[in-house]
């Protein structure tokens, strides 16, 4: 396995906001990494840290390169879409190949013509010209033609109706993904991702509050349908959040291995957005 | 063509493909100068055929050079088209390191493998190279038909100028001087051409207010506070020399105008001769002249903080 992102106490302050303080994480080869965070925590930052879009202060190395430095010679092998709807409206979709090609090395024409021979895009038409949907689609097809090591998206499915997004998701998994590539993705729809992520990463107030695989996650949190008389054994194990649902009460407990949980109710694996509530709860008491 | 050269090339086709402005606006022009010339020559052999016009014996066209009168119509049919092209430069030049951050398509052509060295240098080489290049194109063109035009209209009215003007050379040598202008123009203009992509890279809005407001204000401190008006000096007499230094051939030497060359009585030619056209000699002088070289270097020095600030601002 080797480390696509490595970043040692990465710092960046607008004026008095730190927006990221001193964080370490890695990001290893093959895996999908869910950064989720909510508004103004630090995601797009680190985001932008990462593709040599802003200075910072600490360490952060990308497939071997400082961001800071190389941004030509990164994106060779770093893509990434922020947002939809970052092609300009005057460009032809054909000029947009024919741009990518050229500038590119590890650009695919053929691939792209194959992805987008799949969707209703003409290749005559302006970006300006096709619904917001089809623009993620011209992007993710441009994108996916590359042999890129690493993609980072930033909330790419914003804005966008379900039937699009689903798509969007599944065609990165199915036509893209492999072991050798590595995905960053950041977003708030975290149901619509769940089931992709191999790796999670949550952030707030510039700090990493969690970082592991989704099977860490599974190991380490229960949540636990409690009926009412055993709701004192449970609140005695320290839940890290408890919630009321058709009469029962919801706990959710961090590190407590699942037989001591049994005894309370179901147990389920929580999702990756009561997880993240909880974890932001905490972090805020 | 190797990579770096195709990475090039589409830079630059990028530009165009955005603004095509560059070639339609020139092309428009030229259309509208041979539809000119179609109705003056109609009239012409309208005139001609009504017998209004009558012509015995050869005309004469004396005290005039008619290889000058080549040039000058070569020349003199450019500079709408220039004036038009600075124009579109200028504000070209304004709105390309700033449209794409108001429309956030920098994110897309900041996730490709181009450096901002390239980026800023394509917008520049736009300006500079492309821009002028389009435009003589369609000045060729639109010469040569119109120049037919007459020509024909003439030799129906009874008055065959074409031994006259028809001088390969002098028309060649003529392009290519108004080529070579084109690029002493556009090196004689690098401080303004650089200033405008350092505002475009800098403001956040309204960049043509701050390419302006930044000067005057600078030039009002200097009046109000020191008294001197070196600055407005500067900036209005570099301007004024792109018409007599480049456009006319003239140059200056200890303040007295010197046209190309030409020296009558002992004296330099004035500026009302028929010298006052630029020759490849007299534009070859520009370089000799050290404001052209002050120039560039303060232009390069813009070009450079137009690409820092393009690489190191985090906000869009």
């Amino acid at each position: 396995m080797s480390m696509v992102v490595q970043a040692r106490g990465l710092s960046k302050s607008y004026g008095s906001l730190r927006a990221l303080d001193k964080v370490d994480f890695d990001i290893e080869e093959g895996r999908i990494v869910g950064l989720i965070g909510p508004n103004g925590a630090g995601k797009t930052t680190a985001l932008k840290a990462i593709l040599g879009l802003t200075n910072f202060e600490g360490d952060l190395d990308v497939l071997g390169h400082d961001p800071r430095i190389s941004r030509r010679q990164l994106m060779q092998d770093v893509c990434f879409i922020a947002d939809v709807a970052t092609l300009p409206r005057w460009l032809k979709v054909a000029d947009a190949i024919d741009f990518v090609e050229a500038v590119h090395p590890r650009f695919s024409r053929e691939r792209a013509r194959h992805f987008l021979e799949r969707t209703k895009i003409s290749q005559k038409s302006k970006v300006g010209q096709l619904s917001k949907g089809m623009v993620t689609q011209l992007h993710l097809a441009l994108i996916m033609a590359i042999d890129a090591k690493l993609l980072v998206l930033d909330e790419p499915t914003i804005g966008l109706d379900i039937l699009y997004r689903k798509e969007f998701y599944s065609n990165l998994l199915n036509d893209y993904f492999d072991e050798k590539r590595t995905i960053l993705v950041t977003t708030h729809q975290v149901e619509e991702v769940e089931k992709l992520l191999t790796h999670l990463m949550f952030i707030n107030n510039g700090k990493i509050v969690l970082e592991d695989s989704m099977e860490g996650v599974a190991e380490k949190y229960s949540e636990v349908l409690v009926t009412a008389d055993k709701v004192n054994a449970a609140q005695a194990l320290n839940p890290i959040n408890e919630r009321e649902i058709f009469g029962k009460k919801l706990f959710l407990f961090e590190g407590i291995e699942r037989d001591k949980l049994a005894a309370l109710g179901d147990i389920h694996t929580p999702s990756i957005a009561d997880l993240f509530v909880a974890k932001m709860q905490g972090a805020v008491q | 063509m190797n990579n770096a050269m195709r990475a090039y090339s589409a830079l630059g086709r990028r530009e165009i493909w955005e603004h095509k402005s560059f070639w339609i606006v020139p092309a428009v022009i030229g259309c509208l100068g041979i539809l000119f010339t179609l109705y003056g020559s109609g009239a012409l052999l309208v005139a001609a055929h009504q017998g209004m016009i009558n012509i015995n014996g050869d005309i004469n066209i004396t005290g005039v050079d008619h290889i000058q009168v080549v040039r000058a119509f070569i020349f003199g049919s450019a500079a709408f088209f220039n004036t038009v092209m600075l124009f579109m430069v200028w504000f070209y030049l304004m709105d390309s390191l700033y449209a794409d951050r108001k429309d956030r398509s920098v994110l897309f052509w900041k996730s490709m493998p181009v450096s901002d060295t390239s980026t800023v240098l394509s917008k520049l080489f736009t300006g500079m190279v492309t821009a002028p290049a389009l435009m003589l194109a369609a000045v060729i063109v639109t010469e040569i038909i119109t120049g037919i035009l007459f020509i024909i209209a003439l030799s129906f009215a009874g008055v065959d100028i074409l031994p006259l003007v028809f001088q390969p050379g002098t028309i060649i040598v003529a392009w290519f001087t108004l080529a070579f202008a084109l690029i002493v123009q556009s090196l004689w203009l690098l401080p303004f051409f650089g200033w405008f992509l350092l505002c475009s890279a800098w403001a956040r809005k309204l960049v043509l207010a701050w390419a302006v407001l930044i000067p005057l204000g600078a030039m009002l401190v200097e009046r109000l506070f020191i008294g001197t008006h070196y600055l407005s000096n500067a900036i209005f007499s570099h301007l004024a020399k792109l018409f007599t230094l480049v456009m006319s051939g003239h140059y200056s030497v200890n303040g007295v105008s010197i046209g190309p060359g030409i020296v009558i009585d002992g004296k330099p030619d004035t500026f009302a001769s028929h010298g006052a056209l630029m020759t490849l000699g007299s534009l070859a002088r520009v370089f000799a002249q050290p404001e052209m070289w002050i120039g560039i270097a303060i232009g390069a020095i813009f070009v450079f903080g137009a690409i820092w600030l393009r690489r190191n601002r985090s906000e869009i």
